[in-house]
């Protein structure tokens, strides 16, 4: 049996803004409308959610949402849309939000579900209290709970970690990603952090003043050159390897990320054999002629110029990196770049400042 | 004519009185629903048609009510064409009758209602809305679950207004009603007649109940919006 898909192309004028974006996606896992601020991403889910009025055509499995002939208003598409802002009701506690939603679900569940869900959000202490009194993370955790309430067929997801700080963040991205692997709602999660989109995505559209320019699934698009250039402050890349030994002493991982190739991370909450997934950002990455041994960074990699572009902020550019299989992105300033007479096919090394498991 | 009576309030001034309360509630329920649907659009944006549609409902506002009363006195006649059509349909002539007394002071009482629901509506803004129907309600349900509830001090606000200021209307009254006790004759007319017969114990009288009438409902409204409700914004 094929997969149901989501596809849909959408022509949408917003004051001077159009949106023209095209979309055909799997209905399952989480796919990411990645962008950055002003690319009409928002615009693009409200469309898929019937809150705007587009033209086009949008199709989820057999099931026709827009054409020329159809308009299913929001209520009747078997969504769920969790907004940037929590968004709770603030005339009704917790439980009477949950309530809400449920009232409407599309299926029913069983009551062993709920508590599972509000265990697996850790919010079953909330319930009587009101939206006012609970903490921004607590909210937003509360508001995805209550979108999952109505059982959708496909969730919508809004940059909803946007309006929490940093460590908010951090709280929340777990529940996400046991969102994907414990309750096999399809997700289509619109952000510009390329962080979370790393962390997040199955599969990845790239969607650039108002038109839809790359997509696929994630791991091969983050290869694709193409890819991560107009990111700016944002850039970086995804490197997959596997814990090869643990230095106690050191308490120091060694990541085994290809052939003679390794980096050096702290070993804590880490396995050998375990495979893991790095996220190393461009402006983490400093380069050098010489393999600098007077340095407190632990990570030097030989790697190969592949290719120069300027960023979108003037003083600045993206240098690419072979290192071995992988490709790495550097964020310099231009200056830098001509004093080191950087060129393409310049062999030099890479300085890795940071590499974050994700 | 009035003569003095033993009591301060005449039975016909307790007539007025009751007809005043009869006419302000009557009219007051009519103007909520009638200007929940208007309220909902004029929130919903702003571009030029709003902008006249909220012009005309503020008029009464600013007109002498003597030339809203003259206009409406010409509508309601026989030989107008809206008295014509009313006519042709069975329904006797609005000038001097309470039925009239409500189409004018609905008019006249309008933006009174319509602006405090319009703010309110305009306060709680589309989301809420918005997330009801991504949770699947019908527009009806959420209207009745969220943005009623939402909007219930603006609800409040715009009752107690529409009903005070259909209480103290005059001019229109005057114009269109004439001064037919038991039909149109209400407390503000009956005063301004104390006070045209020298009978001013009995001005008094009337006058006191509906300044303490007033200000009590004022207090009462000034009071919830220090005290009222939560802004849909403030939970960030």
């Amino acid at each position: 049996m094929a997969e149901p898909r989501l596809t849909a192309h959408i022509r949408h004028s917003l004051g001077d803004f159009i949106l023209d974006a095209e979309l055909d996606l799997p209905a399952t896992g989480i796919s990411v409308i990645f962008g950055p601020s002003g690319c009409g991403k928002t615009s693009l889910l409200r469309c898929l959610a019937g809150l705007e009025q587009p033209k086009g055509q949008i199709t989820f499995g057999d099931h026709v949402w827009l054409s020329p002939s159809v308009n299913l208003p929001a209520h009747q598409r078997p969504i769920a849309y969790v907004f940037q802002e929590a968004s709770l009701f603030p005339h009704l506690n917790v439980a009477d939000n949950l309530a809400f939603a449920e009232r409407h679900a599309l299926k029913r569940s069983a009551s062993s579900e709920k508590d599972a869900l509000l265990d697996l959000f850790d919010i079953g202490h909330t319930l009587k209290r009101t939206p006012e009194s609970l903490s921004g993370g607590e909210r937003q955790r509360v508001a995805i709970v209550r979108a999952l309430m109505r059982q959708p067929a496909l969730l919508l997801m809004d940059e909803p970690l946007a309006s929490l700080d940093e460590g908010r963040k951090q709280d929340i991205l777990p529940y996400i990603e046991r969102l994907r692997d414990e309750l096999n709602t399809p997700v289509i999660y619109v952000t510009h952090s390329l962080a979370e989109t790393a962390r997040l995505a199955d599969y990845l559209v790239a969607l650039e003043q108002g038109c839809t320019t790359i997509s696929g699934p994630l791991h091969e698009i983050l290869t694709d050159q193409a890819f991560p250039a107009d990111i700016g402050s944002e850039a970086g890349s995804i490197i997959e390897g596997g814990i090869s030994s643990i230095d106690s002493h050191w308490q120091l991982a060694h990541v085994h990320i290809d052939t003679g190739v390794s980096l050096r991370l702290p070993a804590q909450g880490l396995r050998p054999g375990q495979a893991v997934k790095l996220w190393i950002q461009a402006r983490d990455i400093s380069l050098s002629h010489q393999p600098e041994s007077h340095s407190s960074i632990l990570n030097t990699l030989p790697c190969t110029i592949t290719d120069i572009r300027q960023d979108a902020n003037p003083a600045m550019c993206i240098v690419y990196l072979r290192c071995g299989k992988h490709t790495l992105l550097t964020r310099i300033t231009r200056a830098s770049g001509n004093h080191l007479q950087l060129r393409p096919g310049l062999s030099l090394y890479a300085q890795i400042k940071a590499a974050a498991l994700i | 004519m009035l003569r003095m009576s033993n009591t301060l309030l005449s039975p016909q001034d307790i007539t007025a009185l009751w007809l005043t309360f009869k006419l302000a509630t009557v009219v007051t329920l009519a103007l909520l629903i009638l200007s929940t649907p208007l309220a909902l659009w004029l929130s919903r944006g702003e571009d030029r048609l709003r902008a006249v549609i909220q012009a005309t409902v503020a008029l009464p506002l600013v007109l002498p009510p003597t030339v809203l009363g003259f206009y409406l006195l010409i509508a309601f006649s026989p030989d107008s064409v809206a008295g014509q059509t009313l006519s042709a349909l069975g329904i006797p002539s609005l000038a001097f009758s309470f039925p009239g007394l409500v189409v004018a002071s609905m008019i006249y009482s309008l933006p009174f209602v319509v602006q405090p629901l319009t703010n309110a509506f305009r306060n709680i803004g589309q989301r809420p809305a918005e997330v009801a129907a991504t949770l699947g309600a019908t527009p009806w349900t959420t209207f009745r679950l969220i943005t009623l509830p939402l909007a219930k001090p603006g609800y409040i606000t715009a009752a107690v207004l529409g009903f005070a200021h259909t209480v103290g209307e005059f001019g229109v009254v005057l114009m269109i009603g004439g001064n037919i006790s038991g039909e149109t004759q209400v407390a503000s007319v009956q005063i301004y007649d104390h006070v045209e017969a020298l009978a001013y114990p009995q001005a008094h009288a009337l006058s006191l109940i509906l300044l303490v009438f007033s200000f009590a409902v004022l207090s009462l409204v000034y009071g919830r919006r220090t005290t009222g409700g939560r802004p849909w914004l403030n939970q960030g």
